[in-house]
């Protein structure tokens, strides 16, 4: 109950410090390729990116994005899920070479082959899954690659800790130095992170939702730490979500979406309101078939107040009729995958009922039983937890889902059949998958003809009543997006219940019935078709 | 791209390849090899092994390794000689030498799946403990008898039909049985699904937990069968006789992985590489060359074996 009452409390604050929609002066900013006077220290520019472009197998990650950024300034990376900032740093950190385009730093051209390469002219990067050795101290992971040492050969640890005990005093922040990292708290380790970053000498910081795991005095001493090394001259690149934190630290924001450069605009002249129609884009209509409402009055699923063991969820009530197409949206960590791990039994459940069918569910389930109640998921994380890569081929990664009906009652699985269906199923009207044999590798295939295979896996077996789909359209091109839209309004029109996380809005505005929003594992409201409005909701999350 | 599939078939038939130019090698340096008595006897040498490696590699399909087999084994001879020599019933010793093995694969399973102990190091803790416990029984010695009733020679002695040794005769039986289970059935379809992808196969209904659970069991019961057949053979048998087939066993089933799949280790490819294990043992005996030989040959075809398999991949991805 202590986590729900502090997850109240911060909200409340959040809300209270910045009332929602404040309008600033408006001032258009240009074009970002021709602008020189930003920042407000120095006119030099630390990075220049020209016409880069990362395509990866059937996935365009990012597409001629250009920006310059000038030492001291802090620059906001805004952008939905997959709209490409984390390849965009990923480039230029040299962790993922580029397809297109050049990258420039301090008026140099660069071409990085390794990480390496950007540390040993000063980019560093703290990113969002720490990095940290589990057994190293707090000093020793600070200064990992660059050890004081005594008469050469010797590492120093007296003088590496004098060092970082004078960095931390100098920055205001107070993390243990001298015990494991594995002891330390997840704020901590991120803090040691931030700190590691810093002690190198960075010219251009680039940090990835670095205060994810940060309670608020950590972030007043991370912001102390960006306005000091602002000061100094330092470029500094911030990928966020909170869009306060935006408008308290940074001097220019930049939006990305699908994968480009949307704008780049000064803090100041714009509001919530225009960054998240920056961020969501506006022609989305024609990406969507067109939405029957097919919703009956007999509710295939009902969550009553779901609070899961680890209380990432809290008090959640949410139902789910026959027919009908419903959507859960939220951020990342909000809580929305772990509402679909509870329903499927991944996920302990610690208050709060699963209704199927108007039988309660028991709380604590085996892997397989809701399976065979008819409830299937189709996970977010393809790679690691739908497809089958080393030891299966296509054929048997869709008939794993059918194996009873191949088989005898000696559980002999009939190749025969099994070739059947999987011509059967792969060539119906609404999945068309597109494959050379039935004996490939579900790796030489496209992102969404994976899917499809998932997809086929499981939606036409006779006993599926409720699909809980974590990002359907995960990494899929926009052609098979739309099938797979039609797919799931197809199920719906044939009774089947339909719960889709999705952090891309439009998608779920697009073929909801229905859709709920949580933040930070709460219910944050309700809303019904017509009642959709891209912003509101945006505004709701953020 | 031809090229490539012409590379590709040869990859997948590359054992049996080396295993008939290798018979050709050895029959005409030695006029023995090819007769059918000897062909008989690599097969009838390769049984204790091939057991063990059939359960190895329902656990090495599962996703998993188990290293304590061959303690298992030296358990179930050193039980059965003791039981023989106390004159006991033979059906009743063996099913009390089964339920051991059944027991120690279940406690394997335990440690790995209840207690998440990654199983390439549990299994080295209970071949220990295991072994440990035969050497108490066997007080560190070797347990022999020369007065065995005529049941207990049956497995490891007997000749079926005037021809077939019957540990040949228990292999084919395992072997046909565990092929149709891991190739044919649903079970065997689980097995691949958890080994591939454990976490998927959970997300798919699968419960991962108890399939791996399962291999150890299956193997822990093959190891005991394979210790009533060294019982039964030699009517002696020393504290640690089984740790004498664990590496081959292991090797087997990895480079029976070559054959037919792409890296998938199979009942087929498994068999098949026992074989080629063993006849390269019998033929550089009857050529008067000596283990150390073929240990360098077994070493040198192993890693060009499993490179060959890592080129296919690499190609692939």
């Amino acid at each position: 109950m202590r986590k729900i009452r502090v997850l109240l409390e911060k909200q409340k604050k959040i809300n209270g410090e910045r009332p929602a929609g404040d309008h600033r002066t408006l001032d258009q900013y240009g074009d970002p390729l021709s602008r020189k006077e930003v920042g407000t220290m120095s006119q030099e520019v630390a990075l220049e990116i020209k016409g880069l472009t990362k395509q990866f197998p059937g996935v365009v990650a990012n597409e001629d994005v250009n920006l310059t950024i000038e030492k001291g300034e802090i620059r906001a990376i805004m952008g939905e899920n997959g709209a490409g900032k984390s390849t965009l740093c990923n480039m230029i950190t040299g962790l993922l070479p580029p397809t297109k385009g050049e990258i420039f730093f301090e008026g140099k051209k660069v071409e990085f082959r390794h990480p390496k390469d950007a540390l040993a002219v000063g980019i560093r990067m703290v990113y969002q899954d720490r990095n940290l050795i589990a057994y190293l101290t707090g000093t020793q992971s600070i200064c990992l690659g660059l050890e004081d040492r005594k008469r050469k050969y010797f590492i120093d640890e007296k003088k590496m800790h004098e060092r970082t005990a004078a960095i931390c005093r100098d920055i205001g922040a107070d993390v243990p130095l001298n015990v494991p990292i594995e002891e330390l708290s997840v704020a901590e380790q991120q803090m040691i992170e931030i700190i590691r970053a810093v002690a190198h000498d960075p010219k251009l910081l680039i940090l990835d939702e670095p205060t994810a795991s940060l309670g608020s005095a950590e972030v007043e001493i991370l912001f102390g730490v960006m306005r000091r090394l602002k000061e100094s001259g330092v470029a500094i690149m911030i990928i966020t979500h909170k869009l306060d934190e935006v408008f308290e630290i940074s001097d220019t924001i930049t939006i990305l979406r699908n994968g480009r450069l949307v704008d780049t605009v000064k803090n100041g002249t714009v509001d919530r309101m225009e960054v998240a129609r920056m961020m969501i884009g506006k022609d989305v209509s024609s990406q969507f078939p067109a939405v029957v409402n097919t919703a009956k009055k007999e509710k295939v699923l009902e969550i009553q107040s779901l609070t899961d063991e680890q209380e990432r969820i809290c008090n959640i009530n949410l139902d789910v009729h026959r027919g009908e197409v419903v959507g859960i949206y939220g951020l990342l960590g909000s809580g929305r995958t772990e509402i679909l791990e509870s329903v499927y039994g991944l996920r302990g459940i610690k208050e709060g009922k699963v209704i199927l069918n108007g039988k309660k569910c028991p709380n604590k389930k085996e892997s397989g039983d809701m399976v065979k109640r008819g409830v299937l998921l189709i996970p977010e994380d393809r790679r690691h937890l739908s497809v089958f890569r080393d030891f299966y081929t296509i054929r048997e990664n869709v008939s794993i889902g059918y194996l009873d009906k191949i088989s005898n009652r000696f559980g002999m699985i009939s190749k025969k059949k099994e070739k059947e269906l999987f011509k059967n199923i792969t060539s119906r009207e609404d999945l068309r998958v597109k494959f050379a044999r039935d004996d490939q590798d579900i790796e030489e295939l496209s992102g969404g003809n994976q899917q499809k295979l998932v997809l086929g896996r499981w939606i036409y077996r006779d006993n599926l009543e409720l699909l809980l789909m974590d990002e359907p359209t995960h990494g899929i091109d926009v052609g098979v997006k739309y099938d797979i839209y039609v797919l799931i309004r197809n199920l719906a029109a044939k009774g089947k219940g339909i719960l889709v996380v999705s952090s891309e809005l439009p998608e779920l505005t697009g073929i909801c019935d229905r859709l709920y929003i949580i933040k930070e594992g709460l219910f944050k409201g309700e809303l019904k078709r017509e009642e959709f409005e891209n912003e509101r909701i945006l505004e709701m999350v953020l | 791209m031809k090229h490539n599939k012409a590379l590709d078939t040869l990859r997948k038939w590359i054992l049996p390849i080396i295993i008939v130019v290798m018979g050709i090698v050895f029959a005409s340096m030695s006029p023995t090899f090819l007769k059918s008595a000897n062909l008989m006897n690599i097969l009838n040498q390769t049984a204790i092994m091939s057991i063990m490696a059939i359960g190895a590699t329902f656990v090495i399909v599962a996703g998993e390794m188990d290293l304590s087999f061959s303690s298992i084994a030296s358990m179930s001879a050193v039980l059965c000689l003791t039981f023989a020599i106390k004159g006991y019933n033979a059906v009743v010793s063996w099913v009390i030498v089964l339920v051991i093995g059944l027991l120690i694969g279940t406690f394997n399973a335990f440690i790995v799946v209840k207690l998440r102990i990654p199983s390439m190091l549990g299994t080295i803790g209970s071949q220990i403990l295991v072994g440990g416990i035969v050497a108490w029984i066997a007080s560190g010695g070797t347990v022999w008898t020369s007065k065995f009733s005529t049941l207990f020679a049956v497995p490891g002695r007997a000749v079926v039909l005037g021809f077939f040794p019957f540990p040949v005769v228990i292999l084919i039986v395992i072997f046909v049985i565990c092929l149709i289970v891991l190739d044919k059935t649903v079970l065997g379809r689980y097995f691949y699904a958890v080994g591939g992808n454990a976490r998927a196969a959970d997300h798919a209904g699968i419960n991962a937990g108890n399939i791996k659970a399962l291999s150890f069991v299956i193997l822990g019961l093959l190891a005991a069968v394979a210790g009533i057949v060294i019982a039964s053979k030699f009517a002696s048998s020393t504290c640690n006789v089984g740790s004498g087939y664990l590496f081959p066993a292991i090797i087997a089933v990895y480079l029976g992985s070559i054959f037919l799949k792409d890296g998938v280790p199979n009942m087929w490819g498994t068999i098949v590489a026992c074989l080629f294990l063993q006849e390269l043992s019998n033929g550089f005996s009857l050529i008067g060359l000596k283990y150390w030989h073929e240990y360098v040959t077994q070493g040198i075809v192993m890693i060009l074996a499993i490179a060959m398999q890592m080129a296919g991949k690499r190609k692939k991805r």
